[in-house]
This record gives structure tokens, sequence and C-alpha cells, in this order.
């Protein structure tokens, strides 16, 4: 912790420091962690999530982070708000589903979108084109396409992360690996299996199905799920050693 | 290198349109399913490299090309610091590499270029 920091924090939760001050110095201390808040928000921000919102919600979080944390207790701050923040924006999501979700219209054709892919995967011997899915079920090829790009994520839990995010980067290459490989066991073993299979032995998406016993598709979700919780429980550690 | 050009703001929230730019392209050369997954994801993938090294409130050129035999990308940003960049030894790298066939990262006259390309066995006409 910064020693300015640490003193704004000791000021704060003086007895002693007048309303007016104490005011001041949470506005502060509020405005000097605004790089964290922005820092967890903007892995909720890929779903099509309004941002604004989001960072409203995780405002509300930090400012509960400030007016609770004790500067005696040892936990750096970072640590202590990420929780705070998270939840609040999880909260907002929970009570916002409707943001996140996919048009009805798509809703509608994706299960015939997935019917015609795996019938068409057996016919052909290959995944199918957007065209020939088109064809096959009589959707035009942009609803074909949205409901590509609406297949995941399925619910809400799965933008959720499997734990709160570290903080504290990894500081060289084992340290890291290590990390990742602790991000990695904490991932539910089918979604474990495709990431190892797919950017740890190379295969295709279709060779890992084909292994796996499951759907091109069902193997993209899963890999996209798993992928967004890594992101969530690395931080800056999922772009960067 | 040809193909489509475009700039937006560094943000996150740029992307879900980007992946749907892509998957569009994808599909009007007929890729397959599975492929167009691919070229989307591996684009999402270089654009969050790029936007964590990106300079504050700045501006990312993106040049996308899609052909019967692929797909490929090239991501530009004007980066953050001069530091010896670590991003090609994290997972977010290792990811990109591993779904796609040839990628590169430059760092020269204070912008990072993601760029990679896509192939695909056999175009279906």
């Amino acid at each position: 912790m910064g020693e300015r920091e640490h003193a704004l924090f000791v000021e704060l939760n003086d007895a002693t420091t007048s309303p007016a001050r104490a005011s001041e110095v949470r506005d502060e201390l509020i405005v000097m962690h605004e790089p964290l808040l922005r820092h967890l928000c903007r892995r909720y921000t890929r779903a099509g999530i309004d941002r604004d919102d989001i960072l409203q919600a995780g405002t509300v979080g930090l400012i509960a982070a400030v007016d609770g944390y004790d500067p005696d207790h040892g936990a750096a701050f970072a640590s202590y708000a990420a929780p705070h923040i998270l939840g609040e924006v999880r909260r907002h999501l929970r009570d916002e589903t409707s943001t996140i979700r996919a048009p009805r219209s798509v809703h509608a054709a994706r299960a015939s979108v997935l019917e015609a892919t795996e019938a068409l995967h057996a016919t052909l011997n290959r995944y199918p084109t957007v065209a020939e899915l088109s064809a096959f079920t009589g959707i035009t090829e942009e609803r074909v396409l949205e409901v590509l790009e609406h297949q995941h994520p399925d619910s809400l839990d799965d933008l959720t992360p499997v734990r709160e995010p570290r903080v504290d980067d990894a500081t060289d290459v084992v340290d890291y690996w290590q990390t990742v490989g602790r991000a990695l066991a904490d991932l539910p073993e089918r979604e474990r299996q495709i990431l190892t299979l797919r950017y740890f032995e190379e295969m295709s998406q279709s060779a890992v199905a084909e292994q796996l016993g499951m759907s091109q598709m069902h193997v993209s979700r899963l890999q996209r799920t798993a992928l967004a919780k890594l992101r969530d429980s690395l931080g800056d550690a999922y772009i960067a050693a | 290198m040809s193909g489509t050009r475009i700039e937006f703001p560094a943000d996150p929230s740029c992307i879900p349109e980007m992946r749907a730019l892509a998957g569009a392209m994808c599909a009007r050369f007929n890729l397959t399913v599975d492929a167009i997954d691919d070229a989307k994801h591996a684009l999402d993938e270089a654009l969050t490299i790029a936007i964590a090294v990106a300079q504050p409130e700045s501006t990312i050129t993106c040049t996308l090309n899609a052909t019967a035999q692929g797909f490929d990308a090239r991501v530009s940003v004007p980066h953050d610091d001069d530091n010896e960049s670590t991003v090609t030894s994290g997972l977010a790298w290792r990811v990109l590499c591993g779904m796609t066939h040839e990628t590169k990262l430059h760092r020269e006259d204070g912008r990072t270029t993601v760029h990679f390309a896509l192939n695909v066995d056999a175009s279906v006409t």
C-alpha cells in the first residue's frame, strides 16, 4: 500500500477526524481506486452489457470497501475491495439478466441451427458453412450468424468468476505458469480438458470434439466459458507473465 | 496487407461488434462454422491483448481479411510504455497461437501490432 493511501485510511478511521474532512478523504480514496474499479469491471463489458451500469454497480462496492476497510488489518486494500466490487457487479447482473440474454428470435432459431449443424456434420463429414445451415433450416444467413454469436454464455453463472480475482501479478515465468495451472485446476474437468487439448496440445476444435465425444458447438461454448473464467480469475496475469 | 480497415476506441466494449464483423466476413467466403468460430475467437484474443497494452483513450487500427483459404487480421495500437513486452509469455498469447497458424507481435515506433493468420485446409465451394 502506498504511503498516501495508508495515511488516508488512517485518517478516515480516526475518530477525531471531522465529518467534513472524512468526506474529503473518502472521495479521494474512491478516486484513487477508480483504476482498480475499471479493471475489474471491464471483464464484464464483453458480453454486450452496458458499461456505465456495470461501473455504477462496481462503484457501490468500492464505496462500501472504502468505508469498511481497516488499514491495520494487514490485507492490501485491493484484495479487500475486489470481492466487494465484484459482488455488487454480480448482484446487478442478476437483477438485470434481460440485458445479457440473446434476443428471443435468436432463441427460437437456436435449436434448429444446432440440430442442423449436427445433421450436416454427419452427412458432410465436416462442419457446415453458414450458407449450408441457412439452406437446410430455411433461416436467413444473418440469423444463423446471430445464433452462432449468441451460443454462449448460456447463463449468468457462465459469466461469474469461479473465485475472486487475484490482484497480485505473477512475477516470474515459473510462478506465472504455476498460477495459470492453479486457475486451470479450479475449472470443471471438462472445461480443463478442452483448454488443455486446444492450447497446450494444439488440437483443432473438431479434433477435440471428436476425442471428447461432443459437438463442435459444445466445445466452442465450453471453451469460451472456460477462457472467460480464466480471464476473471487471472486478471492482468491472463495477458502477461 | 489488403482487407477491411477499421478504427475504433481501444475499449473492450467494441469487441463484440468486431467479432460479429469477422464472423460475417468469414461466412461470405463459405468458411465452415468451426473455422468461423476460431476466427472470431482469435480476433477477440488479439484485441484483448492490444487493449491491455494500449494507451488510455487511444484508437485501435484493425485490418481484417477473409478469403476462401482463411482469415487474417492485424491489430495495431499505440502502447502504454516502452518496456519490453511480456505479452508473448502470457496465457492469452498461448491461446491465440493455439488457434491460429501464424502469430506475430511487433513493437515499433510506439505501437504494438498483433498479427495472426488462420488457414483452412480446404475451402467449401
